[in-house]
């Protein structure tokens, strides 16, 4: 893989790794360290014997794994997410802002691995066996997870609609 | 709610993500000082181990020895080794990791 191909990569990755990372730790800060580590670390691996569709993955489940390093760092008991009302100020039609606040709340009152498998499912698109690598369950219990978590979300979702 | 408005959510989620990406130049630079750091740190810490022992190897020498080393040479290289083997120890123990790269370049980091 050649520099350029590598920058190409990473400003394309970067962002969706920002992104989930925030939603799983809650934090923008956090969440730029951990994804920053993440690429050092994979920098540091020899990414030259990874295949390229591999690669992201393996990126992610390293940046779980800095998750976890980070929350026994802090030992911090509660993981939910801050309520960030302003996180999205350029949204253009308020029907999209709230329809915004109103998935994040419901992410933010799911459980870590509830969050990270939605996320992973839903904006990234891997299958089960990806997503079970990236968070340590196995394939079939991705299914089961993914399948509860979503039925939590739709609850949740509904829950601050109506509420 | 259906996968199709359930995935659309996500991506408007996505979409409305506001961060900027620190230049990669910065971050392979980070990548390149943490190695570099990673290597020093580990010869460091054999050095200083090095010293310590050989430090307590020499004290055992003088304690053990029936007439033991004269008294100015003990007193200054016991100390010495001991000393800038904890001192090495020490400054491994303590080199600042480097700091997250900032959006602004490489002079972040």
């Amino acid at each position: 893989m050649s520099d350029e191909d590598l920058g190409a990569w990473y400003e394309a990755t970067y962002p969706r790794l920002w992104g989930w990372l925030r939603r799983v730790v809650g934090d923008g800060n956090v969440a730029s360290d951990i994804a920053q580590e993440a690429f050092v670390r994979l920098m540091q691996a020899r990414r030259e014997t990874l295949p390229v569709t591999e690669r992201t993955p393996y990126l992610f489940t390293i940046a779980r794994n800095l998750t976890h390093d980070h929350w026994k760092r802090r030992a911090r008991g509660d993981e939910s997410l801050p309520q960030e009302d302003s996180f999205y100020p350029s949204a253009p039609d308020t029907q999209d802002v709230v329809a915004a606040i109103d998935l994040e709340r419901a992410l933010a009152a799911m459980t870590v691995q509830e969050r990270s498998i939605v996320w992973l499912a839903y904006v990234e698109g891997w299958d089960h066996r990806t997503i079970g690598r990236i968070v340590g369950v196995g394939e079939k219990s991705v299914k089961v997870l993914l399948f509860r978590a979503r039925k939590n979300l739709v609850q949740l979702l509904g829950g601050h609609r109506h509420g | 709610m259906d996968e199709q408005k359930l995935t659309e959510l996500f991506r408007q989620a996505q979409a409305g993500d506001r961060m900027r990406v620190p230049p990669m130049t910065a971050v392979i630079a980070r990548a390149e000082y943490a190695r570099e750091l990673q290597t020093r740190r580990r010869y460091q810490n054999v050095v200083g181990w090095l010293l310590g022992l050989a430090g307590a190897a020499v004290m055992a020498l003088i304690v053990l020895s029936p007439r033991g080393l004269p008294l100015p040479m003990s007193l200054g290289i016991v100390p010495l080794l001991i000393l800038g083997g904890v001192a090495i120890l020490w400054a491994a123990g303590d080199a600042q990791w480097p700091r997250r790269a900032e959006v602004r370049g490489p002079q972040g980091i």
